[in-house]
């Protein structure tokens, strides 16, 4: 167990230098910088800014330097939005994402496997053809096709709830089906096909020749033994959905960390796109532990050690 | 004859798929006592597996459905039977063994537990009683350190061990018939021997039942005392051991039996195989299933299907040349 984890935090650590290194000497390949603008500054100017953020460093120092503070746990100040630190834009903004991404999850999951399971149970009956439709709509209509119908059927015409903004929890609820909807129709599509597979199993004969009823035999034998592939995409898909989405966020206005993501890219905001690359890694590497944790809850086979295959 | 437990009539089970109904059970009779044991064997496909789901009522509804006869089960008709009654009858009245012990436990799920879900569910004991009887069942079938190993998974049994536990689970209610479909098929040699003789143990302590099916004739003279040959959905002889095993009165069964390779053959000497291929249930033949792979077959046997013929006590055959007045055939050199 100790050997496990002292294993896969090295690997992390090693990922990570890696990932950092790859982005910082990308990310000063694009051409362009945080201070040009349409609107020329004076060049001497423009030379004290570079030089109060170290940017007339050697590229390799500016590396070092960086990595330095990210050791100490300082992703340094952004360079767009003045007087911010990348900590403090992350300690605001992540978790409005995060709670608006566990919403979305939790509906995600709740919906996915109910429609999975029951499409799988009732095979080419009209259940299982509405749950292919839910999950073939949930693929195919892009977030902000939906965020905007949604807008407009709900708090437009309806008027139910207001179009955007954040604060209550009834402003939770459009942004998180529009974020759910694709994680939706993975899970369903995941877990009716798992479904229909173990329902093939041996030992679903063997349970149902115990004389046990149908539902025990779904809910006892068949959900547990199903769930193996679902819990494998909810890792990432968790990282993903919890760091926020550019698209949904703009839409409704909300405060998140996903517009930032894309945002930092276009400003040249060298120190936020490292801080937020850093920050999504390591939350993403963490949830694949916790999904390769949850493997060894799930199926008694799998064993954490340290060993390798 | 003791009373009957079991009585199969002229069950007819087909399976509608795109290409049409398939016939996999064509009119099988038969019937076993309170304690007895019977084989049913047969070729791969022969309809031998089906029969015994069929009398658990496993088969899966749609593409499989009865489609006539009757399965008298202590005087109930089972193939009439709803399927809220059928879960008590299931695992309490009737167990069931399969085929490949790898795959018939759950993997997620202790031994214990998949031996106490029947128990409390028929028993309707709590928990911890259920879990002595676990215990106890794991120590009649043979297996160390029982209390241990209830709480271990599938994964960290053997095969003939996991086979053991399916034995436990079948009859930890203690059912009046055992079903054992192919239960040593996939085990080695000397564990087959091994389950065969834990299965005749039982089977003398409890007075129970068994339909053993297997398409291996070694084992059937270990435990049971009846054997009916199914070829083609059809029972096509049946009789003792010894009457089917050393007088033959069906081209098939003793083609069956030629095909057993001996101990004391000739190391040159090649194996013996019954030419042709069973008949495409879709389409069956009008007359004997068998004629076509048949070195006996006459005219008649093409054109209408024999009738069940005692040729001795208790000695049944599908066979026009068991008609008297039928030229006289040999069917000699077994065993």
């Amino acid at each position: 167990m100790a050997r496990f984890f002292a294993r896969r935090f090295g690997t992390m650590l090693l990922a990570l230098l890696f990932i950092s290194t790859f982005t910082f000497f990308g990310m000063k390949v694009i051409p362009g910088g945080p201070f040009d603008s349409e609107k020329q500054l004076p060049p001497a100017i423009q030379k004290n800014i570079e030089e109060k953020y170290g940017l007339n460093d050697p590229l390799f120092k500016q590396y070092t330097d960086y990595l330095s503070g990210v050791v100490k746990g300082d992703l340094g100040p952004s360079f767009k939005y003045p007087n911010r630190t990348v900590n403090d834009i992350i300690k605001e903004s992540f978790p409005v994402s995060a709670a608006l991404g566990g919403v979305s999850i939790l509906l995600a999951v709740a919906v996915g496997l109910t429609l999975g399971v029951l499409a799988a149970l009732k095979q080419n009956q009209w259940q299982d053809y509405l749950a292919v439709i839910i999950a073939t709509l949930g693929f195919s209509v892009p977030s902000f096709v939906l965020a905007a119908l949604l807008q407009y059927v709900f708090a437009y015409k309806l008027g139910w709830v207001l179009p955007a903004m954040w604060g209550t929890w009834q402003q939770a609820i459009l942004p998180s089906i529009s974020l759910a909807a694709l994680p939706t129709a993975t899970i369903t599509r995941l877990m009716r096909s798992n479904m229909l597979e173990v329902l093939q199993e041996d030992y679903i004969r063997t349970a149902r020749a115990k004389g046990l009823k149908n539902r025990v035999i779904i809910y006892r034998h068949a959900i547990r033994n199903a769930l193996m592939p679902v819990v494998t995409y909810l890792g990432p898909m968790v990282a993903s959905i919890f760091t926020g989405s550019f698209v949904v966020e703009s839409i409704f206005a909300i405060p998140g960390l996903g517009r930032y993501f894309v945002n930092s890219v276009f400003n040249r905001d060298y120190t936020l796109i490292m801080g937020l690359t850093i920050f999504y890694s390591i939350f993403l590497m963490t949830m694949n532990l916790l999904v390769d944790l949850s493997y060894a809850v799930i199926d008694p086979r799998v064993k954490i050690t340290g060993k390798k295959e | 004859m003791p009373e009957h437990l079991l009585e199969v009539n002229n069950l007819r089970v087909s399976f509608f798929t795109h290409a049409g109904e398939v016939q996999a059970v064509r009119g099988t009779t038969f019937a076993i006592g309170t304690g007895e044991a019977v084989a049913l064997v047969g070729e791969s496909g022969c309809g031998k597996s089906v029969t015994a789901q069929t009398i658990m009522r496993l088969i899966p509804d749609p593409p499989g459905r009865i489609v006539g006869g009757e399965i008298l089960f202590a005087g109930q008709d089972l193939a009439k039977t709803p399927e809220t009654v059928m879960e008590k009858i299931r695992g309490n009245q009737i167990g069931m063994i399969f085929q490949d012990p790898m795959t018939s436990l759950n993997p997620t799920m202790t031994i214990g537990r998949q031996l106490t879900e029947g128990i409390m569910k028929h028993q309707g004991l709590p928990r911890g009683e259920a879990m002595k009887r676990a215990v106890e069942m794991l120590a009649l079938v043979g297996i160390p350190q029982p209390d241990r190993r209830v709480k271990q998974y599938p994964h960290e049994f053997s095969g003939g061990m996991r086979q053991r536990v399916m034995i436990a689970i079948a009859l930890a209610c203690e059912p009046r018939l055992l079903i054992a479909d192919e239960p040593t098929t996939a085990l080695d040699v000397t564990i087959q021997a091994q389950i065969i003789e834990l299965m005749k143990e039982l089977k003398e302590r409890t007075n129970t039942s068994i339909i053993l099916i297997t398409h291996d004739l070694g084992v059937v003279a270990g435990l049971c005392s009846r054997v009916l040959v199914m070829y083609a959905g059809q029972i096509v002889e049946s009789g003792t051991v010894e009457e089917v095993f050393y007088r033959p009165k069906h081209p098939y069964t003793y083609s069956l039996l030629r095909a057993v390779p001996r101990l004391d053959a000739r190391t040159k000497e090649r194996l013996v195989s019954i030419p042709g291929q069973p008949p495409d249930l879709l389409n069956p033949p009008k007359g004997c299933s068998f004629a076509p792979r048949c070195e006996f077959a006459m005219r008649i046997c093409r054109e209408r299907p024999p009738e069940d013929r005692t040729v001795k006590d208790g000695h049944l055959v599908k066979c026009w040349l068991t008609e008297p007045g039928a030229p006289h055939v040999s069917l000699k050199g077994v065993r």
